[in-house]
């Protein structure tokens, strides 16, 4: 049976920047040609399995719990990397979609204080606040058996994640400080040094 | 009251650097790469549809090129399981019995020979002089037959009063089988349907099934207690030549219960010098049933050998 791409196009079009949003968050920790990886292997299996999707108006939920599997699994793989040469299977031939220049703003800053967090509450507080999920919708994509534990997960992650951005900024002020000094040492020595060769050629 | 720590609570409460933080992820925008990603889904899409059927084959083709060697030691370790199953056994079995038995001369034949078991042509009559005491002696060759038919033409014999003795000789033949058929054959099992049985019937149907399959020293007690538990006791001589292993299955309505009666031979010598306290701790760990009660382990000592019977019980 031929594929319906052009409805699961359709359907994707409003979630697309969501889904894009969350998937490359989720992989904070790594770099973008990862998350790339892990988009292009969530919208495969998608439009794979689309046939078997038999509700459509609930198409967003199951597309991000493709996506959250799709980690998960990606997680794993990396590890075993680490100690089996795998075949890196499928190549990511996905379209460029992510910036690959380093930056030091505040996007860097939650991306690096989001690396820090466990795979599930990253999934968790990302989906709660980027994809807007409901509780109960987290709990089904997170395959978790009570709306408590997704409660007290996004409570918890999210107490954890302003402590660490309150860690990291204190960090980022003090190099501030001793940057800013180091220049004005700098200005002050080179004022000295041209007032002294003005002075010697007066 | 104590303050709420739902997260949509959190949120409204505590607008603090975080949620300007995360606002950087929501304010986000890549819906420029949309057309870019369409047009990829779309070809995937497309080869996705003509080269499933391929894909499956070389995933397949893949999958044995890269495991190969996982197959070969699969094969390697199956053939040397079905080499060492096939591995021939010598077993030694009875084939037939020999019936003789001794009589006056003069006493009429006529009492047996109408017997439905005795074949004429198997029979044969010779005389035999013993201090001076003649006797004819009949010898009767019957092969195929088992232990019960055995024991029940004995019985036929008993009741002729001119006989003056009964002697049965099994006729043992070496038979070489291979392994399986060799476990296969010592082991047998019994299936049994107990449901509206009542205990009486059930109790026959298993002591009849055990007969049949030869094996004859059974005290077997069926019980059904107040709860409508059935208890089945079953006690088998172990010095019993004819006890084989055996599986007994029954059904009870909705229950099953299965009891395995496995003939363990025990070195005597290891019970020499022990003490009934820890002969009864070697029977448990040998049974494997710390559970069973010290009444249960019968441990009779005679003439310097140590016999030890076990009384194990199952609740239905």
């Amino acid at each position: 049976m031929p594929r319906d791409t052009n409805r699961f196009i359709e359907l994707l079009k409003p979630n697309y920047n969501d889904a894009v949003k969350y998937c490359r968050a989720l992989c904070s920790k790594r770099s973008a040609d990862d998350a790339e990886d892990v988009l292009q292997q969530s919208l495969l299996q998608a439009l794979e399995k689309f046939d078997s999707l038999n509700d459509t108006d609930k198409f967003r939920s199951w597309l991000f719990t493709i996506i959250t599997r799709v980690f998960y699994t990606s997680i794993k793989r990396y590890f075993w990397r680490r100690f089996i040469p795998l075949d890196k299977g499928e190549r990511t031939d996905i379209p460029e979609i992510y910036n690959r220049t380093e930056n030091f703003d505040s996007k860097a800053l939650i991306n690096k204080a989001l690396s820090k967090l466990s795979n599930k509450e990253r999934s968790a507080i990302l989906l709660f606040e980027i994809a807007g999920f409901s509780i109960e919708e987290i709990k089904n994509i997170q395959n978790e058996k009570s709306d408590s534990a997704i409660k007290s997960r996004l409570s918890r992650t999210r107490q954890k994640l302003k402590q660490i951005i309150l860690e990291m900024e204190s960090n980022h002020s003090g190099k501030l400080n001793i940057t800013s000094k180091n220049i004005i040492e700098d200005i002050e020595n080179e004022t000295i040094k041209l007032s002294a060769e003005y002075n010697k050629g007066k | 009251m104590k303050p709420s720590n739902s997260p949509q609570n959190i949120t409204k409460e505590n607008k603090t650097s975080t949620d300007q933080y995360i606002s950087h992820i929501k304010n986000e925008d890549f819906t420029e790469t949309f057309p870019a990603v369409e047009k990829w889904l779309r070809e995937r899409s497309y080869r996705l549809n003509n080269i499933k059927e391929e894909r499956k084959i070389v995933r397949m083709k893949n999958y044995f090129l890269v495991h190969k060697m996982r197959f070969v030691y699969t094969f390697i370790i199956l053939a040397l399981l079905a080499g060492a199953c096939s591995l021939p056994v010598t077993q030694n079995e009875t084939i037939g019995h020999v019936i003789t038995w001794t009589m006056p001369p003069g006493t009429s034949s006529d009492q047996f020979i109408n017997f439905p078991w005795v074949d004429r042509s198997k029979l044969s009559v010779s005389e035999n002089t013993d201090n001076g005491k003649t006797e004819n002696i009949y010898t009767l060759m019957l092969p195929g037959s088992t232990d019960i038919e055995v024991q029940k033409y004995q019985k036929d014999l008993e009741k002729i009063h001119d006989i003056t003795s009964i002697k049965i000789f099994p006729l043992n033949e070496n038979v070489k089988r291979p392994v399986y058929a060799a476990a296969l054959h010592s082991f047998f099992r019994i299936n049994v349907n107990a449901t509206k049985m009542s205990d009486e019937e059930l109790s026959r149907q298993i002591e009849n099934q055990l007969k049949e399959n030869g094996i004859q020293n059974i005290s077997l007690d069926v019980k059904t207690d107040i709860d409508g538990r059935r208890k089945i006791k079953l006690n088998l001589d172990q010095n019993d030549k004819t006890l084989k292993n055996f599986e007994l299955r029954i059904d009870d309505e909705k229950n099953q219960e299965v009891l395995k009666e496995v003939k363990k031979t025990v070195d005597q010598d290891k019970f020499r010098g022990k003490s009934d306290e820890e002969i009864r701790n070697m029977v448990k760990e040998d049974l494997n049933n710390p559970d069973i009660k010290d009444k249960d382990i019968q441990i009779i000592r005679e003439n310097g050998e140590v016999k030890v019977k076990v009384n194990v019980e199952k609740e239905k």
